[in-house]
């Protein structure tokens, strides 16, 4: 039905023949504009639809698919609708929205295909909840491990069990990139402070030590681990953080862009 | 010495439990993280040995840290403190409180060890939902998508709003920023940019599509100098250019209305149903010529077109010249014009022809068609025919004076004007005088001849009786074989005819006979008393346009000559085979179509047969202005009814003149 829409369109608008150009202000102009705006209305209603579940031939599903492809032939007929002609105005104000809705849109549904396999395979069979435990767990086995270490290295272990931020911030979440992570910094201090001091001249046993470092590099892995799954997640998740915002703006921007025009008639 | 240490922990159930104490009977004990301290605190805050507690007298004890490393009293870090035991002093260890205070039953010191609440695990259950979705580290999707779309609301919509609603219209504005100018769908074109930041201008009421009104409130063509100084006023207090293109409206709106046939097609209908719905009618100015459109070039624009922004507003034609003038008469019953579909069907000429006799003060003018071959009341003697001839006296006459010879041509009385595209008026002193002399006696200023005034026939007489009544010359007039032919010798040869007449009475009566000079090209109307001289001579009207509705231009090159360069006017004037004044020696509308409407193919000087080679809407008496279309519109319009033809006012509009 999308690509029907999609390919009247496009023939209509390589068929009528507009002088000076082809542009909003025409016949064709009208209608795709009128067509446009009530797809736009549409297609934002899903966000009140999707919290209504029902089955059949109208089911959230059908619907979902509706909004996707629906949602994709609005690129085509607001590109055609404008003309290809676009300035500093809120017309284009209008356009740019829309694109950045539709173009967050496809980034959601292209997600939404790929990234639910890479979830399932690096969560294997674990849970987001037992990963936590886990961390848990380690941080206290940490604990009691360096309750006979001294006091800097009972510090670095305090670095890894207290300054821990799992998910991060942002830019962490996205990249995967966790650079400053706090049980990271502390595997890498404990190595030094090892490296730097001959093992006799250490106050506390070394198998207390050892046992630390093997705990953190334990919980290095599952943080890892977990991360990774924050990061598919994110990716899941942050078009959405774009796609709605931008649609109420659109709406907004819509509003004026149909009222002024007929403002200014 | 004795230490009572305490250990409180908290119940599930928030209650608190006191451990049995223990009991040390030392000077000192040691708080740290190490297995070896009587205080023994499992927190990595803590160092393994930390700091020492020892009571110094009675009520008073002594802390101190064994490495630098602080500990808490009273909000301070301090690495040595004495306190009172009076004072029940609390001393904090990373997440460990010792309370301290004296025993009640003996001189023991109490030390109530509790942990403090630990903030909550980063990794606890509760985080969950925080940790592996976002939604901590960005801000909600609801406050965003609402602030957005607020603002979008205010500044793209309320704002314009609010400053259109604000705004004072009657004066110009000399703003920097209008906030109604996002609104704008594209630049306007040179001559409006001056009117760029001010919407309103155009746009003045909202919902209401631009009016006529609006536009020739500065671009009025109109006689009324009071409504053309309004107009000017106009302009000016909109900061317009000084140059301004004056328009009338084709015809009256409610006729031009009337004329427009509704669409035959289903799409166009619905069209109109919504044009009217929407009150965006197709017969506005604004219809025609759009603007907001000056950066677009034409489609298909070649090299040459002129540079964006464009000057005038793009053109686009909402209807075609023969969707109201092919049945025109069907909707305006009431209209003068001939039905015309296309070229190939277009009526005969029909010239302005004045119907009244020669002399009536309120002449009456009707169009007829070159078909019923109808003359003109020029009330001129004179014959094209004889004067165009290659033989005969005239001919003589005209290599005589010419020296190299040839007969009369065209060219020799018919002046082109400035531009080319008319012809100058004929006029008796510069065009037939040179034969026709004037000329009476000699003795004029510079040594030229004298000379009879020309178009008064009173003067002439004064003219007469004054030179022969004064006696000088008398006699004088004597014919000269040398003398250019005409009034000089023809009144030596009157004189001889009438030997009696010595006097000015002769001479004058001789001259407006039916063989005297004046009589050659005029009609004389003796006087009714013969006893007077009160000759008179019937007006003369010259017609320079016989078709005020339609454009022609002598100049363009095809017009005016042939391949050979030979002079065409023959080709459409018969003028070699008219012997009197009063035909009309136009040329019929075949004429025309001998080459426009034509192919190139069939014929080299083919040329377009669309109606504005020779009509332009508002003007339709003048072709419009050749080329890309920038170039200034005459300020010339048509007359405000349809009807005027058969009225006086069409006499100024064909330039008719009289004498």
């Amino acid at each position: 039905m999308a690509l029907a829409l999609c390919a009247v369109s496009i023939a209509a608008y390589l068929m009528i023949d507009v002088e000076p150009r082809p542009r909003g202000g025409t016949m064709y102009g009208y209608i795709l504009g009128t067509i446009g705006a009530l797809l736009i209305v549409w297609l934002s209603l899903f966000g009140i639809r999707k919290r209504v579940i029902t089955n059949g031939v109208y089911s959230l599903k059908a619907w979902l698919s509706a909004h996707v492809y629906l949602g994709a032939s609005l690129l085509v007929i607001g590109t055609l609708h404008a003309g290809f002609h676009f300035g500093w105005n809120v017309h284009t104000l209008a356009y740019g929205l829309m694109v950045l809705v539709i173009v967050s849109g496809m980034f959601g549904a292209t997600a939404y295909t790929v990234l639910p396999r890479e979830l399932s395979a690096n969560r294997g069979e674990t849970t987001q909840k037992q990963w936590l435990e886990t961390i848990r767990s380690l941080d206290a086995q940490l604990r009691d491990a360096a309750q006979p270490l001294d006091r800097a290295e009972a510090d670095i272990v305090r670095l890894s069990t207290e300054k821990t931020d799992i998910g991060g911030s942002l830019i962490n979440r996205l990249t995967g990139q966790y650079g400053s992570c706090s049980t990271r910094r502390a595997v890498e201090e404990l190595a030094r402070m090892r490296r730097a001091r001959p093992q006799n001249a250490i106050a506390t046993p070394s198998a207390a030590v050892d046992q630390v470092d093997a705990l953190l590099k334990r919980k290095q892995e599952t943080l890892a681990q977990a991360r990774r799954q924050i990061r598919i997640k994110t990716f899941l998740e942050i078009w959405l953080y774009v796609h709605v915002p931008v649609t109420f703006a659109l709406l907004a921007a819509l509003t004026a862009h149909i009222l002024s025009v007929f403002f200014y008639w | 010495m004795t230490f009572a240490i305490r250990t409180i922990t908290r119940s599930a159930t928030g209650g608190d439990i006191v451990h049995r104490p223990q009991l040390f009977d030392a000077d000192q004990l040691t708080i740290g993280r190490g297995a070896d301290c009587e205080v023994r605190l499992p927190d990595l805050a803590v160092n393994l040995r930390h700091a020492m507690l020892k009571q110094t007298g009675p009520g008073t004890v002594l802390v101190e840290s064994l490495a630098a490393e602080p500990f808490e009293v009273a909000g301070k870090f301090i690495t040595r403190a004495e306190l009172k035991l009076s004072d029940t002093p609390k001393l904090i260890f990373g997440s460990h409180v010792l309370a301290l205070s004296a025993s009640d039953e003996d001189d023991s010191v109490l030390v109530d060890v509790t942990r403090m609440e630990s903030a909550p695990e980063a990794a606890s259950a509760a985080n969950e939902g925080k940790i592996f979705s976002l939604g901590s580290p960005i801000f909600g999707k609801r406050p965003v998508a609402w602030t957005l779309a607020v603002v979008a609301l205010l500044a793209c919509l309320v704002w314009p709003i609010a400053s259109f609603l604000s705004q004072d219209r009657t004066i110009h504005r000399a703003q920097t920023i209008s906030a109604d100018q996002q609104w704008s769908t594209g630049p306007l074109s040179k001559s409006h940019a001056f009117l760029g930041k001010n919407c309103q201008a155009c746009h003045v009421k909202a919902f209401v599509s631009v009016r006529d009104d609006t536009c020739l409130s500065c671009h009025r063509s109109t006689a009324n100098p009071e409504a053309a100084r309004t107009t000017t006023a106009n302009e000016r207090n909109w900061d317009g250019p000084e140059k301004v293109t004056l328009v009338r409206e084709h015809a009256a709106h409610d006729r031009l209305l009337r004329a427009m046939p509704p669409p035959k097609d289903f799409i166009g209908q619905i069209k109109v149903v919504f044009q009217r719905q929407f009150d965006h009618n197709s017969e506005r100015c604004a219809s025609c010529h759009l603007e907001h459109l000056a950066d677009t070039q034409p489609k298909g624009a070649v090299a040459g077109t002129p540079a964006l922004p464009r000057a005038i507003p793009v053109l686009r034609n909402t209807e075609d010249c023969a969707s109201c003038h092919a049945k025109l008469r069907r909707s305006l019953g009431s209209t003068a014009l001939r039905d015309t579909p296309d070229w190939t069907h277009h009526p005969e000429f029909r010239p302005l022809i004045a119907r009244t006799p020669i002399g009536q003060s309120q002449p009456i003018f009707d169009r007829i068609s070159l078909v019923q071959q109808p003359t003109d009341y020029t009330g001129l003697i004179f014959s094209h025919k004889e004067h165009l001839s290659t033989v005969g006296g005239v001919a003589r006459m005209a290599a005589g004076l010419r020296f190299a010879g040839g007969a009369l041509n065209c060219a020799d009385c018919h002046r082109p004007n400035k531009g080319g595209k008319g012809f100058e008026p004929v006029k008796m002193e510069r065009d037939c005088a040179s034969c026709h002399s004037l000329a009476f006696a000699p003795g004029g200023p510079g040594g030229a001849p004298r000379l009879l005034p020309h178009g008064h026939p009173d003067q002439v007489v004064a003219t007469l009786q004054n030179f022969y009544g004064g006696g000088g010359g008398m006699g004088g007039g004597g014919v000269s074989g040398r003398q250019p032919p005409g009034f000089l010798a023809q009144l030596g040869r009157l004189i001889s005819y009438h030997p009696e007449s010595g006097a000015a009475t002769g001479k004058i009566r001789a001259l407006f006979t039916p063989k005297g000079l004046c009589a050659e090209c005029h009609t004389v109307v003796a006087p009714a008393d013969t006893a007077t001289l009160d000759y008179k001579i019937k007006p003369i009207h010259l017609t320079d346009r016989y078709l005020p509705r339609g454009d022609f231009n002598h100049d363009i090159p095809e017009h005016k000559h042939d391949a050979a360069g030979k002079p065409t006017c023959d080709n459409c004037h018969k003028a070699v085979d008219s012997e009197v004044a009063n035909e009309v020696l136009l040329p019929r509308v075949s004429e025309c179509a001998s080459c426009h409407g034509k192919t190139k193919a069939k014929i080299e000087t083919a040329a377009s047969g669309d109606c504005v080679e020779c009509h332009s809407f508002h003007a339709p008496g003048m072709a419009p202005p050749k080329g890309d279309g920038d170039k200034d519109h005459p300020a010339v319009a048509m007359p405000d009814a349809v009807t005027a033809d058969k009225t006086v006012a069409a006499a100024g509009l064909v330039g008719r003149r009289t004498f």
